[in-house]
């Protein structure tokens, strides 16, 4: 089974760009929840998604962003 | 499919714009047309724009920037529409210094709205590809572009204003202006590819295609109308290719940003 991480990626990936997706989840990873994208469980998913809610927000706006981070939620175990 | 049209659009287009200009070389319908397909593509990045604003919601970064994008180019199609009927004003009396300073705040505007989005990726606190090494090299060759093909603009109406030629001031910070735009390069496309291969990827790679049209028109403007034929509107080429791809590029952001709530909702 994926990784949190790499499930996380591979949903921002049509829209954001394999190469940013994966670069993104593992900045907030580590500067956010302070810890590498590998050691991520499940019950990191909701910090993590917040944690990329405010890049989401500036490059899609707040209401696609907040409908894509719902879905992301309810899809990522 | 429908992102490679956007961006075949502003080519074909300035293709078949060229084709008929030469075909209408020594005619008298050629300024004609000119002027009418010169408000046709400021009408068209009007409408890209709005299309853009229309993603988003009051507050959104980008949905400032694109009102700034716009309102640019409204006041400009303002400044055309106005030139139509008088067009013999000039520096010297006030509707020309009123034309001019439409100009101006076009292009501060412009400037504005590209400022907005070449800062994206700070609001986003996101790395742009090629760590601080690379953005700094894109941004020199950016500005040394910049600087070629509107320096020596900004430099003639400098010597005019301190000569003594107030009307030039006009002149002066609409060159400074278009270089600050023109640096505003290297963000721009360093974001895109930091997207690249992902749907957000288009309107930035758009955008700084639009952008470095508008360094083609400066260049086009600055060696004269006369070097492909004499009379051959080769700025408004150009031109016609900046406004085309900002109309696209606002329509590729809303595109992707309603694929994206399509998609999750």
């Amino acid at each position: 089974m994926p990784s949190i991480s790499e499930q996380v990626s591979e949903r921002l990936a049509p829209y954001l760009g394999p190469f940013n997706a994966e670069v993104w989840v593992k900045t907030v990873s580590e500067r956010k929840l302070g810890r590498p994208v590998e050691h991520l469980t499940a019950a990191d998913v909701t910090a993590l998604l917040d944690g990329l809610r405010p890049s989401l927000n500036t490059f899609m706006g707040r209401t696609a962003a907040g409908e894509l981070l719902q879905q992301i939620g309810r899809e990522v175990r | 499919m429908r992102y490679r049209w956007l961006t075949a659009f502003p080519i074909l287009y300035a293709a078949a714009f060229a084709a008929v200009a030469w075909a209408l070389l020594g005619s008298d319908v050629l300024e004609p047309f000119v002027r009418g397909q010169l408000l046709l593509v400021r009408v068209l990045a009007i409408v890209g724009c709005f299309a853009a604003v229309s993603a988003f919601e009051r507050g959104d970064h980008l949905r400032t920037a694109w009102l700034a994008l716009a309102a640019a180019t409204v006041l400009v199609l303002v400044r055309d529409l106005v030139r139509l009927g008088a067009p013999d004003a000039t520096m010297a009396d006030p509707l020309g210094l009123g034309l001019s300073a439409l100009g101006v705040l076009s292009n501060v505007a412009l400037l504005t709205g590209v400022w907005l989005l070449a800062r994206a990726w700070r609001v986003a606190a996101i790395d742009l590809p090629g760590g601080r090494g690379g953005v700094a090299a894109t941004a020199i060759v950016a500005a040394v572009l910049a600087l070629a093909v509107a320096g020596p603009f900004a430099w003639r109406h400098l010597q005019s204003v301190l000569a003594g030629d107030g009307s030039a001031l006009i002149l002066l910070v609409s060159a400074v202006v278009d270089i600050l735009a023109l640096c505003l390069l290297a963000p721009l496309f360093l974001t895109a590819v930091g997207l690249r291969g992902g749907l957000f990827a288009w309107p930035w790679a758009l955008i700084t295609a639009s952008m470095f049209s508008w360094l083609l028109y400066d260049a086009a403007a600055g060696i004269g109308s006369g070097v492909v034929a004499q009379g051959f509107p080769l700025p408004d080429v150009f031109r016609g290719l900046a406004e085309n791809f900002l109309f696209a590029a606002g329509l590729a952001q809303r595109f992707a940003v309603n694929r994206v709530r399509r998609s999750a909702g």
